[in-house]
């Protein structure tokens, strides 16, 4: 007989193989309830519904809980973002410097390599920082205080990702946070360093950043696990959708095409990844994330946005307010650090 | 022989289909795929029990996919895409003990798992192809069991139809080999 065909009524004997009835019936009930679970209601829109996790409210930096945020704001020029860019300690905008701008570039470093020479990189600029402030005669015990507890929780950042690279990298970045520790705690203030010996762990803006920074480090790991990342992406696209649709008057038409379709793309390309591979789906989520990120990105220059402190999603947005102004209280528009006695 | 002309209808669940309707549909998705998921689940992970799991899977991801209210041109094609994809992200995590590994130690996976639903024979032949490569295996289970066309496994693959019929090709020879056919 044919070789060929032989094979093939060989494989052919797999035909009759089915479910058993026993098991068909369990399958179909364990499916009946998850379609109950995951249901469409009527009229609605299948939206949100199910996995969204509850407890990432340990975050009081509102931006810390969108690890994923890949907007390149610093380049696109997003106004508050860019301003926040050259923010000192004690300055308005350097909330918005350490916990957003620079969970972005975390977000970002690809490797386990670029991550560590990234928190390295972080951890001078806070010594950069220090010292700045120390030349201008700035550096008042608070602020010494903040920069010793910055410098520590950047410090472990970096000690963190160094544990996950390459040898060459560990051994350079090694040698920048021994530099750091040691220019920072020469700074001749001696109150600096004071500070520096009795920041302890149990301050709170130090728990919240070990949080934000194992939060990033699990993205830069991939450890976010795969469904939640998928249905916080449906969730947060979703939200945009909602709010830009609210204020479609608001928004002038071009701009507002221009979101809605990168926010279409979004969408599919979320839907996509819930029938791909793990790892393909983390690609396409990521290019989802970069999209729904530049929506963000356009949308907080255009007016105030409100966002949910618990899940770091935009809900809403005060076009009356011109986030590209921001008054000091000196009349001098964005980017002019103040006196930080005079804030308080 | 080969073909089964199945009715590939469009499926899709409107949002204002009431929830009965949304059931109905899934139901039948699972009463007209569910035996063939299973089949190439075995097939590509060899173990029943599992590939149970697996097509359990394979349908929650289905129904996620239709609830978002889109047309489905081609579910078999889209359930087929879910059953590899999940298999492939279990294999990556079975890596560190392959089946490859476990046959070679002589340990059979079938033997341990097999329930009433496999005879001997079929038991046999899932070994056989568990000697093919991952690639080989579900191509032939597409084609010679389940009785697609070259153009429709290309689809699930996601390669064109003449790298598919020549896969087909070498697959079988190389499962003459095994056989000493």
């Amino acid at each position: 007989m044919n070789p060929e065909i032989k094979t093939t009524e060989y494989v052919a004997k797999l035909k009759d193989i089915k479910l058993s009835d026993s098991s068909r019936a369990r399958i179909q009930h364990n499916l009946h309830e998850y379609a109950a679970f995951h249901s469409v209601r009527e009229g609605e829109t299948s939206r949100s519904i199910g996995v969204v996790p509850n407890g990432a409210s340990l975050f009081s930096f509102k931006f810390a809980s969108m690890p994923f945020v890949i907007l390149l704001a610093v380049m696109i020029g997003g106004g508050t973002s860019l301003a926040a860019q050259g923010s000192m300690p004690g300055d308005f905008l350097y909330p918005v410097k350490i916990g957003f701008n620079e969970n972005i570039r975390e977000a970002l470093a690809v490797s386990v390599d670029s991550e560590a020479k990234l928190q390295a990189n972080l951890l001078e600029e806070r010594l950069e920082e220090a010292q700045k402030l120390q030349a201008e005669g700035r550096l008042t015990t608070e602020l010494s205080a903040t920069m010793a507890t910055n410098i520590a929780v950047q410090t472990m950042k970096a000690n963190t990702a160094i544990n996950l690279s390459s040898e060459p990298v560990q051994i350079e970045t090694k040698a920048i946070i021994a530099m750091v520790q040691e220019n920072f705690l020469a700074l001749t203030n001696p109150e600096t360093k004071l500070a520096a010996e009795n920041a302890t762990a149990t301050d709170t803006t130090m728990t919240t950043s070990i949080a934000t920074s194992k939060m990033s480090s699990d993205v830069a790991t991939g450890l976010y696990d795969i469904n939640v990342y998928q249905s916080d992406m449906t969730v947060r696209t979703e939200a945009l959708v909602k709010v830009i649709t609210q204020h479609q008057a608001e928004i002038d038409l071009d701009v507002k095409t221009d979101l809605m379709a990168k926010l279409d793309v979004a969408t599919k390309l979320t839907l996509e990844a819930s029938v791909q591979t793990e790892e393909d789906a983390r690609s396409t989520l990521d290019k989802a994330a970069l999209l729904t990120g530049e929506v963000e990105s356009k949308l907080s220059t255009l007016g105030q946005v409100e966002i949910d402190p618990n899940t770091g999603i935009i809900i809403g947005i005060d076009f009356s307010i011109d986030p590209m102004i921001i008054d000091r209280g000196n009349g001098s528009g964005y980017g002019v650090p103040t006196d930080p006695q005079a804030a308080q | 022989m080969h073909d089964t002309h199945e009715d590939v209808r469009v499926v899709r669940i409107g949002r204002f289909m009431n929830q009965n309707t949304q059931v109905t549909v899934f139901d039948e998705a699972f009463a007209q795929y569910g035996d063939a998921i299973f089949r190439f689940c075995i097939v590509k992970v060899s173990n029943v029990e599992l590939a149970e799991d697996l097509t359990q899977e394979v349908f929650m991801r289905y129904w996620g996919y239709l609830k978002e209210d889109k047309e489905i041109q081609n579910p078999r094609a889209l359930l087929y895409t879910i059953a590899n994809n999940l298999a492939k992200d279990w294999y990556k995590k079975k890596k560190s003990d392959s089946l490859d590994d476990q046959i070679a130690l002589g340990y059979d996976p079938v033997e341990k798992s097999a329930g009433p639903q496999l005879l001997a024979e079929q038991a046999e032949v899932i070994d056989a192809l568990a000697q093919l490569e991952e690639n080989d295996r579900e191509i032939m289970v597409l084609r010679y069991v389940d009785g697609l066309d070259p153009k429709d496994i290309a689809l699930i693959l996601n390669e064109s139809a003449n790298v598919i019929s020549v896969r087909i090709n070498r697959a079988t020879k190389r499962l003459q080999t095994i056989l000493h056919i």
